[in-house]
Parts: C-alpha cells; sequence; structure tokens
C-alpha cells in the first residue's frame, strides 16, 4: 500500500487502526472526531503548543509560575555551536566562547555550569548524546574520538585512535557512533564490548566517501545510516528514483553532495547506496514511523523531498512535498522582547518562594 | 539552497527546519582574451607606455608587431639608454597594469569561480505534516530569520537544532545579528515550547 505523501503513520508507542468511521478518508478527519472511534491523533500537547509559540531564548536562572525572573539572562553560544540534548537528563550541551558547556534543567529554571573534561572538544566534529546511557560523544582537536560519562568527574574514554573529521549519527539501541574518517574516506562505526573483549572496537563500515556536509541520521528500525557527502565515488550502486546534478560550472564549483545509505545491518547488501545527488550540504531527518528521510535539494526553495524505502506495505518512494518552507514571523536580533519561557508541565513545576530557590541552588 | 538542516519530532509530528538561501550566486568563466595594452619593456623588466622625447609614442591597436617602425631596431640593443617619464611606468598610479592582465601570450585561461552571494537569508521553523489535506493543520508560522546582504553575507552561518522527543521542545541557534556583531559573536539559545 502507497500511502499519500502527506499521510501519517503513528509512532510505534501508539495506536492506529484505521478505522475512524470506517474509511481512510474519514480517518483524515481525526482531528474533528476527537479520536472517540480509537484513532490516533496529535497528541493533544502537541496541538496546545505549536511552533508559532512565541520562540524564547534559553534562560538562566529560577522563576515563578507567573514569570517572574530572578537574574535570569539568555545563554550565548557560539554561532554555529553544535547541540546535543539529553532527554533522560534534561540537559543541553553546547558550545560558548569556544567552551563545552551544559544547561541542565532543574525544577525552577535552567542553569549551565563549565563542565571540565579532559580532553577539549572540537566544536566542528559535532557532539552527540547516546540518550539511555547519557553519553556524550565528542572529538578533540587532534580528531581522537570521545566516550564522556555525564556524571561524576566526567570521565572520558578514548575510543581509537583513527582519527575522525566529523560525528554523524548515534544507534541508541546498539550502543554504537558512527563518525567519518577523513583519510580512510568512509564512515567508522564504534560499539562497546566488555572490557574482556577489548572495550570499544572500530570498523570501516563504508568507504569512497567525500567530507559530510553536516551530521546525518540513524533509522534504529532499519538499521541505516543516512548522511550527505560532498562527493561519493561513481561505483558505489545509485537508487533509481535519484537525481543526478550536473556542476553548470563544469569544474566541480557545486558538489554534487549525494545523500548516502549506509545499511549496518548486515544483511549481505550494498553497504552503502546513493539515494540522491541534491547538491546541498545537509543533515537529513528520519520518521521513524515510516522510515522517510526528509531531505532538500538544492532548488528546494519552497518544497522538501522525502525517500522512504520499500517495507511490508510500501513500495520504494521518493517525492516532493510543496509548500513548507516556513515563514519569515520573528527577526533575529538582540532586541527579541523576552517573556516568560514556556516549559513543558511534564518538567515539573516550582512554586516556592525565591528565596529558598536561590538557598538551594547557591549552598 | 545553501544548506538544509532538519530534525524530526515525534511527539508533534513535526519537521523542524532550518534553511540557508543564497541569492546572487554568480559563476564566471573566463571564455576569450581581451588586450590589456601596449607597453614598451626593459632589461630589468620595467614597462612603460611611452619614452620622454616621443621616439616610442604610445601604441594603439594600429600598432603592428610583425612590421614595426625602422626606429625600433634600436630597441633590440643593449647600448641604448630610454629616458621615461616615471608616470609613464606602468607601476605609477595612472598606469598601474591591472591584477587581471598578463604578460604571458600563453596563459592558461582563468579557472571558473563561484562569486559570493548578494543576500543570504537564515530561517529556522517548524512545519507540521499535517497540512495540506482537508482538516490538517495549517502550515506553522513562527520561524525566525535573519538576513544578510552585502559584506554581511560571510555572517550567515546555518543554526543547529535539537529536539526534545517527548514533549517536542525544540532547541536552536539563533541567527546571528548583522546589526550587532560587536557581541564576540555569540549567540542565544532559542527554545520553542
Amino acid at each position: 500500500m502507497e500511502l499519500d505523501p502527506g499521510f501519517e503513520i503513528p509512532l510505534p508507542s501508539q495506536r492506529y487502526d484505521f478505522t475512524c468511521g470506517g474509511f481512510r478518508s474519514a480517518c483524515l478527519q481525526a482531528p474533528a472526531c476527537g479520536g472517540r472511534c480509537g484513532c490516533i491523533l496529535l497528541a493533544p500537547a502537541a496541538l496546545a503548543h505549536p511552533w508559532d509559540s512565541n520562540p524564547q531564548p534559553l534562560l538562566e536562572g529560577p522563576r515563578t509560575p507567573g514569570g517572574y525572573f530572578v537574574g535570569a539572562s539568555p545563554f550565548y553560544s557560539d554561532p554555529a555551536s553544535p547541540l546535543a540534548w539529553d532527554p533522560g537528563r534534561r540537559t543541553l550541551w553546547y558550545f560558548g566562547y569556544g567552551w563545552l558547556q551544559r544547561a541542565y534543567w532543574t525544577p525552577f529554571g535552567f542553569w549551565n555550569d563549565y563542565p571540565g573534561l579532559a580532553v577539549q572538544p572540537n566544536p566542528a566534529a559535532g557532539l552527540l548524546i547516546d540518550p539511555d546511557v547519557h553519553f556524550l560523544y565528542c572529538v578533540s582537536g587532534s580528531g581522537i574520538p570521545y566516550c564522556v560519562q555525564t556524571s561524576g568527574t566526567y570521565p572520558a574514554t578514548q575510543l581509537g585512535t583513527d582519527p575522525v573529521e566529523r560525528l554523524l549519527a548515534v544507534d541508541p539501541l546498539r550502543h554504537s557512533l558512527f563518525a567519518y574518517d577523513a583519510n580512510a574516506h568512509g564512515v567508522r562505526r564504534y560499539t562497546y564490548e566488555t572490557p574482556a573483549k577489548g572495550g570499544w572496537t572500530s570498523s570501516l563500515i563504508a568507504s569512497g566517501l567525500g567530507d559530510p556536509g553536516d551530521a546525518g541520521v540513524f533509522d534504529i528500525a532499519n538499521s541505516v545510516l543516512y548522511a550527505t557527502y560532498q562527493t561519493a565515488d561513481p561505483s558505489l550502486p545509485r537508487d533509481p528514483l535519484g537525481q543526478t546534478i550536473n556542476d553548470p560550472s563544469g569544474v566541480g564549483l557545486l558538489a554534487p553532495w549525494p545523500l548516502v545509505a549506509t545499511s549496518v545491518s548486515g544483511s549481505g547488501g550494498p553497504a552503502s547506496v546513493v539515494l540522491d545527488e541534491t547538491g546541498v550540504p545537509q543533515r537529513p531527518a528520519v520518521r521513524l514511523a515510516d522510515h522517510r528521510v526528509f531531505y532538500a535539494r538544492r532548488d528546494d526553495f519552497d518544497s522538501l523531498h522525502f525517500y522512504q524505502p520499500a517495507g511490508k506495505h510500501t513500495i520504494e518512494t521518493s517525492r516532493t512535498i510543496n509548500g513548507c518552507s516556513g515563514v519569515d514571523t520573528y527577526v533575529d536580533n538582540e532586541n527579541y522582547p523576552i517573556t516568560a519561557p514556556q516549559y513543558p508541565a511534564s518538567w515539573g513545576d516550582w512554586s516556592g518562594d525565591v528565596d529558598a530557590v536561590l538557598t538551594s541552588v547557591y549552598r | 539552497m545553501a544548506h538544509f538542516s532538519a530534525t524530526f519530532s515525534p511527539g508533534l509530528q513535526q519537521l523542524v527546519q532550518n534553511r540557508v538561501r543564497n541569492s546572487g550566486e554568480l559563476v564566471t568563466q573566463q571564455t576569450a582574451w581581451q588586450l590589456g595594452g601596449y607597453f614598451y619593456q626593459d632589461a630589468n623588466g620595467v614597462l612603460a607606455t611611452q619614452d620622454m622625447f616621443g621616439t616610442y609614442p604610445p601604441l594603439g591597436p594600429s600598432f603592428d608587431p610583425a612590421n614595426p617602425p625602422a626606429s625600433f631596431a634600436a630597441l633590440s640593443s643593449s647600448n641604448v639608454t630610454f629616458y621615461v617619464n616615471p608616470s609613464n611606468i606602468s607601476t605609477s598610479s595612472s598606469n598601474t597594469l591591472p591584477a587581471v592582465y598578463t604578460l604571458d601570450a600563453n596563459a592558461a585561461l582563468i579557472p571558473p569561480h563561484l562569486a559570493a552571494p548578494t543576500q543570504v537569508t537564515v530561517r529556522t521553523f517548524g512545519y507540521t505534516l499535517f497540512s495540506g489535506l482537508p482538516g490538517r493543520l495549517p502550515a506553522k508560522r513562527g520561524g525566525r530569520y535573519q538576513t544578510y546582504t552585502g559584506s554581511d553575507v560571510d555572517m550567515a552561518v546555518p543554526c543547529t537544532l535539537a529536539i526534545d522527543p517527548q514533549t517536542g521542545v525544540a532547541f536552536y541557534t539563533q541567527a546571528e545579528d548583522p546589526n550587532a556583531p560587536s557581541l564576540a559573536q555569540e549567540v542565544w539559545i532559542v527554545m520553542v515550547y
């Protein structure tokens, strides 16, 4: 069954039996049915907090439920700083003034500090989180990848000796890390074994790839890494649904930036397949429910592309979604009006007095 | 599109995107030669447009190097001295040979190059994947943006994104303000919920 490009597949944790009104078309009107028939709707919280709520700078400091701040000020980061969010600890890792910092949630707001790591990470190589084990992955200035345990004294473990240029993605199911090895022109996978088996090991799982344009994304269900690279070796297999970009200059001024799927399932198929030539360095996104990979081509001014691999009930699909380039609403500048930030209720709230909070924080 | 970054918010069924869009980029490629001018060159490589006494006047398009005047035979003699007004030397302010010109008649063509864009726009926004069909939510407003023109285009860098998968809280780095570049090039971390 091939689904409409805009049709939604629920998350695995949700139930959606397509029985709303007995017809799939009726199910598209699910928000109106209130979900009484058993179909799954957008989470109520989602509707209550759409994107067009006023974006606010992340503020440091306690707050009261009424929005009163005590010494609250925005966190500052480096403009191109990578962001790594640890959902379990509600901690955001980033670089500010060239140093690794973290903003961590407490019931009375966000606070930040400079965890002293034994290694000084390179911001250009990225930051990644393995959420279940709270591992923070980073790369030293000399290109050596490290795993930092985000508790206690932040012990950092060197993952290997081969220098890598950029972190690509994490497999949170198997606790693996993927990184780009510039010397090997390929992707290196780091996996953890017990100390008796040697601890961290790495292997090259793909080659023939140029520099990555950004981080990638990992589909944990299909065990596929998606990322764009400046070039891909012509010998790599290519998906027939993909396009080929011609460089108008003829001398390589505009790179093809192919979107490449690298399978790590070990099923015997080709490790890497060029899905499409995008012409854009980018970080794609994947929707795990239907394995759709969202990306952009160079001429996607008002549109978006997605690729969906063949599944049990779907054929391989590649399509364009039009009219999704966003709207300029709030101009970024320092005069942006700061109002009380909206925090999810599930994060906990605080209604005590300010003095008690300050005493708690600064003791 | 110069750079694209996206992350999917499973809780909100939204695709959070950061787009960097260039306009005014130009690929320049040399396809021919243009005569830069006529110069006399002495044994030391100094170029001059004419001598001081008019024996060797400024040369123009009518000059035929294959059939020069008889007086030009002296130019090949190492015993002859020429006097040149400094203002007629090619290194003077009025006669500087532009760098795009070469004295090598067999020089290769300059490789094509990509000129910087005249405008760059950075935009971060969320897009619900339920839009576009009856009963679905419309495209989301709320995108933060910044536009750079002229020499400020170098300040445009892609923003990075992070999502809390359970609540849909989105974090991203703010685009730098070209009107306030003095803030140590630091930006805010923006949160949307």
